[in-house]
């Protein structure tokens, strides 16, 4: 049931309420556990306001009254004045200090997730996020953004759910504005933040086609990682607690080699791989079975050698394991090992989705 | 030959045209750039100027000590490998190169500002000399065996570090099976590391002494630079602000040397 | 209070033994016998005026190429790139759906056929890092110091030239050389890094091509002009400053440039290192950042940090250091609180040496995190300071609306905006929001093109007709200053309202909501671009048909104003010794100024200094 695939997410889709919104139009933050920062940025936010109102109010006023009146001079006025001098100099450290202190708690009060939390991992690469549940399960939805399909990952409304995040390859960042929060995802370590999603009643939601009430917040990648950072968002879909539980067992079903393969395309290749013939980073799937290909190094797989099953199938789990043996004439190293990011059945799932692909 | 015709502008060798004049120094005539007041000034500022400059290269080569230091306390285990394969002997005539040198240039300058232009130059010859041993230790002794697999050990007690090797030339050299490299990072090719993360030691290793090699090879050129304005009289007591700089420089170079020498080769 | 005396006349090194005599008196622009000598006497220059002037043309030129790439940034940034669902009928009348990718403006501009979303994602990834690092290392880093500085400082301290001339041409060259191989890399293919290089992105990406390597080694070479002059600064401000002028009483220009040198020379050698690093990591691969050999990215981010964020300053303090003399000449008052201005550029170069961990409050453990944060808020104080200093110097002035005083008023206004803004990115539980979102780029666009182009623009208006002897027309300069103002505003004001929504930086679409905020945007930089036009003309205009420049246009005290407009080849006649402060304007007249028109109030003073500048004006003319 939960197969469905949403055509273009737009601004009525996501529930965006930003912080600017905040005080000038009632938004709010949809994480629960965060209205502080929000509260310290609005603070923040004033009192420039009002520090820049004066400060460009007297220099204006100022420029007008003393404007030059030629044949006479500046009257004398003191050059230096001691006590204002330290005013301004010790006043701010006041305003500043208490910035510090606001937003230390703000940022300590994300990272230290609440021990029930439900623990996500999340994995990085160029250019897509894939997100493993604590039942092993992996979410086979998708959304078109732009001009890419991008996953969608649920998460129970009111509960805690902690991201331990890590990349497969170079820099990339979690970022979900409507929770104002992100944290780096880094090759060499695991990362980790928090979030516990605003509940549903406490805002606008739209409704599944079985009726179920969701809501929607983009998270982008916000650490440049190369050609389709642009493009590397996901869905973070807030659903009822009860119907968080159904759908990511469901997901754990055994399905068809086929559409287990079609999922994991889905999730981790179909940034740079087209099922339709069109070119990307990567070659198209679309008719790669018994077709012939050619190398950069000049050597060629023949239409007969790609047709057999058992060399094509050895042949797609050599450029998922190493990729970087045999470059397909045309494309660059690009693609990174998936070795220890993908089973054996998913490898055959795999192979079996892109001859499916004519 | 330590004196010249006033008109430097002469080629050398060929007699110049223009009658005899008195011969002077250089350095008599000498004068501060048109925009200094003095001698002194200009030479105060020039110092000053150098010193800023030394500054600058202590702190290209602190990025180095501080990715050594973040390094050592990643990965200890591979650290204390990868120094044990430096020779402590090699590294500390090496210093005691560099000792000699930095005293024979700082002779160097005192005989100038006392006009023994001969001993002055010998000091100087010998400085340049000494920055070739130390880069033909450098690199036949330590680089090239490391970086092509046989060990030219000169401390019978890290011997038992080959016991899968070859030896020759009566045990002094060792080589590797399959001629495995201590090179740095992905070129990293011998087969019977114990710690995965050898080859970082190796990195720092050769990116500190590198970088350290061709300050050597720039202090040479400094040195030669000067050495020829001894030659042609430009130095001498009242002004010498070359060679003092170039000494400078060059005991820099030998002081970052002396903290590389126990870092990379003391410690383990 | 006399300003220039001729007492030590001929202790200058020089003076007697020197042969071209005439030369020396003649404006330092004449031309030589012939064009081909002419260009060799500007390539082989040791003259500190020809070297700024020289520095002036390359930054302007590379400010334009900055700047056309940012037109292209902004123009993909137009429309966001999406599929499109076109409906249609085929030949036998079937309807038909076929879908087609718009919004790729980069691509189609450059006539690369069929592109896919990822080749054009690549050309914006590369004009925008293009962008970045020209405006970066070969725009505003040596914009003020190496062309404004190199012409005025050592006038300022009443020198005959900067402590090592041709070191100074040195760095020239090397800045070119630097540009070089900028380019290079460019025609190469351009490099996508970003500006700020990280790894293992900047190991990985093209990694059978140099042309990063020579990115790298083009930031690399430009790190050391600028350490060049830098050092040169330094040891001319100790060592050549004319009698009289003791430390406080150079003008803040100089004080301002000092601290900015400080910073360059102790800052600048570790991105050396870091770059050189880089560059062995892409050759050798000895992966020291890489993480799949064991190394560590995040070093390299603090390694980049390091000095890019002591370099922030190294661009704001000059442009600090021109607003220092804008506002007193054209108030003609005295500015307020010297002193604390003067620390507090000290302060500012102090304190900026131990904050760089800002850049990663995502990326770096809690501790470090809540301790830099903490530091950053530090360098806010002193900067507050300076700003409440400008505005105080106005109070009671004798305020002339001229274009440098409309610059400096600009710059108060946009680096208040960015420095304010600079606040909650210094504040850790906003900066986990704002971190790499248009908030950032917006902050920093207001601190440096709002804050150092502005106040660089402004003050080529203010030292024009010192550099070249020609005005030019005000009243256009204002307009465009205007323009330039309206434009920067509606450019990147709406990049913080894209920010705090969400929009992350460096991306070369976006989702669709953000497109009204991208296409504001867009139009102001096309204003922008209208606006430095206007400006270049004005500029060309005067060139070619600008009367000739007075003295001293605009009243002001320092040296400068005291030596013809443009000035000699060795810029004084006699040695000058200094009286008075550089900003007595209550009690000096200004040189070349008419007593009736600034009737300074105490009699004595108002007699000695116009008596000392007549002095030197018939000085000079009986020189010829
Ligand atoms: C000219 C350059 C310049 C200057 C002067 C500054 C000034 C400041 N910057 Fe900025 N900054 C940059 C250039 C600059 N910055 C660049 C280029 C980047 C991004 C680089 C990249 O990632 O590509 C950046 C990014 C950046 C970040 C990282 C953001 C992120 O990536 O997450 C931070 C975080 O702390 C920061 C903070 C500050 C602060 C606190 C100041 C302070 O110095 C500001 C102080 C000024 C004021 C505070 C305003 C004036 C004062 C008053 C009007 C008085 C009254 C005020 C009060 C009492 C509140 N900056
Ligand atoms: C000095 C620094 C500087 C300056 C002046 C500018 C100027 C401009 N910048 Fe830039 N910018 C950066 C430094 C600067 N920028 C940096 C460091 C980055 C980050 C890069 C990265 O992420 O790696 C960045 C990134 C950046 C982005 C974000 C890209 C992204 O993250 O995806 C954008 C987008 O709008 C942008 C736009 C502009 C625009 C429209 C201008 C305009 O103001 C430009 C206007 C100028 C012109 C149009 C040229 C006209 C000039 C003449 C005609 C010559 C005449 C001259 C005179 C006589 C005065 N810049
Ligand atoms: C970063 C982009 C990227 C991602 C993500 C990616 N690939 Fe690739 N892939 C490439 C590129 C580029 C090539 C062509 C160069 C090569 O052969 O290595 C390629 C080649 C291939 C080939 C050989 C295709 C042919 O035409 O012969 C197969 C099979 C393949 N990838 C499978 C996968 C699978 C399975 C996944 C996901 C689990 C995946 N790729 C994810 C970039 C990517
Ligand atoms: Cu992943 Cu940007
Ligand atoms: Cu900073």
């Amino acid at each position: 049931m939960s197969n469905h695939v949403l055509q273009s997410a737009t601004l009525a889709d996501s529930a965006h309420e930003f912080m600017f919104k905040r005080e000038g139009l009632g938004g709010k933050s949809y994480f629960t556990g965060v209205t502080d920062s929000d509260d310290i940025y609005m603070w923040i936010f004033w009192l420039s306001t009002v520090i820049f109102i004066m400060l460009m109010g007297v220099m204006l006023y100022w420029t007008f009254k003393y404007r030059r009146v030629p044949g006479t001079i500046a009257a004398a006025s003191s050059s230096h004045n001691m006590l204002l001098e330290l005013a301004w100099s010790i006043i701010p450290m006041g305003f500043f200090a208490y910035m510090f202190f606001e937003g230390f708690h703000g940022y300590i009060g994300r990272l230290a997730a609440p021990p029930d939390s439900i623990e996500l991992r999340l994995t990085g690469r160029k250019w897509n996020w894939s997100a493993v549940y604590p039942n092993g399960a992996e979410t086979p939805e998708q959304i078109v953004v732009g001009a890419v399909k991008v996953p969608v990952f649920y998460v129970p409304e009111d509960r805690p759910v902690k991201l331990l995040m890590i990349s497969q390859d170079v820099l990339h960042a979690f970022w979900i504005p409507d929770f104002r929060t992100k944290m780096d995802v880094q090759p060499n370590r695991y990362t980790s933040y928090w979030f516990k999603a605003a509940r549903l009643d406490d805002g606008p939601t739209k409704s599944l086609p079985d009726g179920t009430r969701y809501r929607d917040h983009f998270a982008f990648c916000a650490e440049y990682c190369g050609d389709m950072h642009s493009e590397m968002a996901a869905i973070i879909r807030v659903v009822p607690d009860a119907y968080y539980g159904q759908v990511i067992s469901t997901w754990n079903d055994a399905v068809e080699p086929v559409e287990l393969g079609r999922r994991k395309w889905a999730s981790m290749c179909s940034s740079c791989h087209s099922s339709d013939g069109t070119k990307n980073t990567g070659p198209t799937w679309k008719g790669l079975f018994g077709h012939a290909v050619d190398f950069t190094d000049g050597t060629s797989y023949t239409a007969e050698q790609m047709g057999n099953d058992e060399f094509f199938a050895n042949y797609i789990r050599e450029s998922i394991l190493e990729p970087q043996k045999k470059i397909v004439a045309g494309f660059g190293p690009n693609m990174n090992s998936f070795r220890g990011q993908i089973t054996e059945p998913q490898i055959a799932g795999i192979t079996a989705y892109i001859k499916s692909l004519k | 030959m330590t004196t010249i015709p006033h008109d430097s502008h002469s080629p050398h060798g060929h007699p110049s045209p223009a009658p005899e004049r008195p011969k002077t120094m250089l350095w008599q005539v000498y004068k501060a750039a048109h925009h200094f007041r003095n001698k002194e000034e200009e030479f105060d500022g020039v110092k000053l100027g150098m010193w800023l400059f030394l500054a600058t290269e202590v702190l290209l080569f602190s990025g180095l000590f501080c990715a050594y230091t973040i390094f050592r306390i990643m990965y200890p285990q591979a650290f204390a490998n990868g120094s044990q394969y430096l020779d402590w002997r090699w590294g500390g005539l090496n210093t005691i190169v560099l000792l000699i040198s930095s005293y024979t240039m700082a002779s160097g300058i005192r005989w100038v500002q006392l006009q023994e232009y001969g001993k002055a130059k010998f000091n100087l010859l010998f400085t340049m000399f000494c920055g070739l041993v130390f880069l033909i230790i450098k690199f036949t002794f330590e680089y090239t065996p490391k970086w092509s697999g046989y060990f030219f050990f000169l401390d019978p007690a890290l011997k038992h570090h080959h016991d899968s090797g070859k030896t020759a030339l009566g045990g002094l050299f060792h080589f590797v099976e399959g001629y495995g490299g201590k090179r740095p990072g992905e070129l990293f090719s011998y087969p019977f590391s114990t710690d995965p993360y050898e080859h970082l030691w190796w990195s720092v290793y050769y990116s500190a002494t590198g970088i350290h090699a061709s300050h050597v090879i720039i202090g040479m050129g400094f040195i030669w630079w000067v050495y020829r304005r001894v030659c042609k009289g430009v130095y001498g007591p009242t002004h010498y602000t070359g060679v003092e700089m170039s000494g400078l420089y060059w005991h820099l170079v030998d002081l970052i040397w002396i903290f590389l020498f126990p870092l990379l080769y003391l410690i383990h | 209070m006399a300003t220039i005396d001729d007492r030590n006349a001929g202790t200058l090194g020089d003076a007697a033994g020197h042969g071209g005599h005439h030369d020396e008196h003649g404006s330092y622009l004449q031309p030589k016998e012939t064009l081909l000598a002419t260009i060799w006497d500007w390539a082989t220059t040791v003259d500190h005026k020809k070297i700024g002037v020289m520095y002036l043309s390359a930054v302007l030129m590379m400010f334009f190429f900055g700047g056309v790439a940012a037109l292209a940034v902004r123009t993909e940034l137009l429309y966001p790139v999406r599929t499109v669902e076109v409906q249609g009928v085929d030949a036998q009348g079937q309807p038909t759906t076929t879908t087609t990718v718009t919004g790729q403006w980069l691509a189609s501009f450059l006539g690369v056929k069929d592109a896919n979303i990822a080749q054009n994602n690549q050309l914006y990834n590369r004009a925008f890092t293009l962008h970045g690092a020209i405006m970066v290392f070969m725009v505003i880093i040596p914009s003020v110091p190496a062309a404004l500085g190199n012409f005025f400082l050592p006038i300022m301290i009443g020198a005959k030239d900067v402590a090592f001339p041709r070191l100074n041409l040195l760095s020239w060259y090397i800045y070119v050389t630097g540009s070089i191989f900028g380019i290079m890399s460019i025609l190469l293919g351009g490099v996508d890094t970003g500006w700020t290089f990280y790894t293992p992105y900047s190991t990985t990406t093209d990694a059978d091509q140099l042309k990063v390597v020579f990115m790298v080694l083009a930031a690399f070479i430009l790190g050391f002009s600028s350490i060049l002059t830098g050092l040169n600064f330094v040891v001319t401000v100790h060592k050549l400053r004319a009698p009289g002028m003791g430390w406080f009483d150079m003008p803040l220009f100089v004080w301002a440039l000092y601290a900015t040198s400080i910073l360059q020379v102790l800052a600048t050698p570790v991105i050396g290192i870091t770059l050189l690093l880089l560059t062995f990591e892409r050759i050798f691969r000895v992966g020291i950042f890489d993480p799949g050999l064991g190394g560590d990215p995040v070093l390299f981010q603090h390694f980049f940090w390091f000095y890019s964020h002591p370099v922030v300053y190294v661009m704001i303090l000059p442009g600090m250091a021109i607003i220092n003399e804008i506002i007193p000449v054209h108030a003609h008052k005295k500015i307020f609180g010297y002193r604390s201005m003067a620390f507090a550029s000290l302060g500012i170069a102090a304190v900026s040496f131990l904050v760089w961990g800002h850049h990663m409050f995502t990326a770096e453990g809690e501790l470090a995190a809540t301790v830099f944060s903490a530091l950053t808020f530090l360098v806010a104080v002193p900067t507050a300071v300076k700003m409440f200093n400008w505005v105080g110097t106005l109070y009671k002035g004798s305020i002339s609306m001229t274009p440098p005083m409309v610059y400096a008023l600009m710059f108060l206004f946009l680096f208040a905006i960015g420095g304010l803004t600079g606040l909650p990115l210094a504040t850790l539980s906003t900066d986990m929001h704002l971190h790499d979102s248009y908030f950032v780029v917006a902050h920093f666009h207001y601190v440096m093109m709002g804050g150092t182009i502005i106040a660089f623009v402004g003050g080529l208006h203010h030292w024009w007709p010192k550099l070249f002897g020609k005005m030019y027309n005000q009243r256009a300069a204002i307009v465009f200053a205007l323009i330039q103002f309206v434009g920067f505003n509606v450019t990147f004001f709406t990049q913080f309202i894209l920010g705090t929504r969400g929009m992350p930086r460096r991306y070369a679409s976006y989702i669709d909501e953000f497109q009204m905020l991208h296409q504001i945007s867009t139009v102001g930089s096309y204003m922008l671009a209208v606006g430095f036009t206007g400006s270049l003309a004005v500029f060309v205009h005067s060139l070619l048909a600008g009367k000739k420049a007075p003295q001293n246009p605009w009243g002001g005290l320092t040296l400068e104003w005291h030596i013809e407009s443009p000035p000699t080849t060795h810029n004084f006649h006699k040695e000058p010794i200094v009286h008075h402060g550089p900003y007595d304007f209550d009690t000096v007249l200004p040189p070349g100024w008419d007593p009736k028109d600034y009737p300074v109030p105490n009699a004595e003073a108002q007699a000695k200094a116009y008596e000392q500048v007549e002095h030197i004006h018939i000085g000079h003319q009986g020189q010829h």
